[in-house]
């Protein structure tokens, strides 16, 4: 497991894209991306889990929210991988790397991301704010 | 159970008159609290809050920029930043290290500030201290502009590689093996890293 790979202050507002390219681990289970306001208050828990193949999905407040289950897997351990999430009036989109497009509502409403959290078996090579 | 408790508080309140006459600079800046300018002493109930808020709140910026941790960025890798230069844009820096006291480089590119005129400062900061400041003439950065910068390092150097292509090395003081930590601050948003 690589350490968590953290940015904080970050400038994120409602119709923003982030892109994150990364490579997976070899011997990866699964990763997280999160994004939010910080490690406890995340918007957006985006939690690919490869030995059960299913995108699992969520937010936290405190408190972790109710699962989204998304059986889509369409990458594995040792590729190279690349992700665009859009922050949306409706919620966050997150395009997969061979296009699917996952959807999550936005349930603490803030307009503004400013903490990105990345943990597990996801070694980012580049993130971009659009 | 603390004997001391309540009949040491005398004491306790002389000795933070004396700390807090001995750093006037505490006082200064238009920090203000409750008792400032009067005599501390035995005769006021409650002694002066600690020092260290005030310390922190003179020290840090009203607006900090980007922060990323954990890079794990090894020699030979080549740390990329994008990022917008705001438009009347004075100074802005991107440190880079093993955390926000130990610094192998601060690079701070000033149009206008502290005295410089379009001059890149840079220097490292060794457990908190600063070390010795070097000035690079070099300016290819414009108010109102996305730039990039490319830094890469080994044991001996960082090597800076500004947006016309001009090169650069800085010493690696604190020989550091790997940056984990990177901060942005001043007049520019990052929009893109890239670990190569």
């Amino acid at each position: 497991l690589s350490g968590k790979f953290e940015v904080m202050n970050m400038d994120m507002k409602l119709g923003g894209t982030l892109k994150i390219k990364g490579k997976i681990a070899g011997d990866a289970d699964g990763f997280v991306i999160n994004l939010g306001q910080g490690s406890d208050k995340l918007n957006l828990h985006f939690n690919p889990r490869f030995h059960e193949s299913v995108i699992v999905c969520n937010s936290r407040d405190g408190n972790w929210g109710q699962e989204q289950r998304d059986k889509h897997m369409c990458f594995s351990p040792g590729s190279e991988v690349k992700f665009t999430v859009t922050f949306e009036n409706d919620g966050f989109k997150v395009k997969l790397p061979d296009g699917h497009q996952l959807t999550f509502p936005n349930r603490l409403g803030h307009s503004h991301l400013s903490y990105l959290g990345v943990q597990g078996g996801l070694k980012v090579s580049s993130f971009k704010i659009e | 159970m603390d004997p001391v408790g309540s009949s040491d508080l005398p004491r306790t309140t002389q000795r933070e008159s004396r700390t807090w006459a001995g750093f006037p600079w505490l006082l200064a800046g238009g920090v203000r609290w409750s008792g400032a300018g009067t005599t501390p002493g035995p005769t006021h109930p409650t002694p002066p809050p600690p020092p260290r808020p005030l310390t922190r709140l003179a020290a840090v910026p009203s607006l900090q920029g980007l922060v990323a941790s954990n890079l794990s960025l090894k020699p030979g890798q080549c740390l990329r930043v994008q990022c917008e230069v705001v438009p009347e844009a004075k100074s802005f820096v991107l440190n880079l290290g093993k955390d926000g006291d130990n610094l192998c480089l601060h690079f701070n590119p000033r149009f206008e500030a502290h005295g410089d005129v379009n001059t890149i400062v840079c220097n490292s900061k060794d457990g908190g201290a600063w070390g010795e400041e070097l000035r690079e003439s070099a300016f290819p950065f414009q108010p109102g502009t996305v730039t990039e910068v490319c830094i890469s390092f080994d044991q001996a150097d960082l090597t800076i590689k500004l947006p016309d292509g001009y090169t650069f090395k800085f010493p690696n003081r604190l020989n550091l093996e790997a940056i984990s930590y990177l901060a942005a601050d001043g007049d520019m948003k990052i929009k893109c890293l890239a670990f190569d």
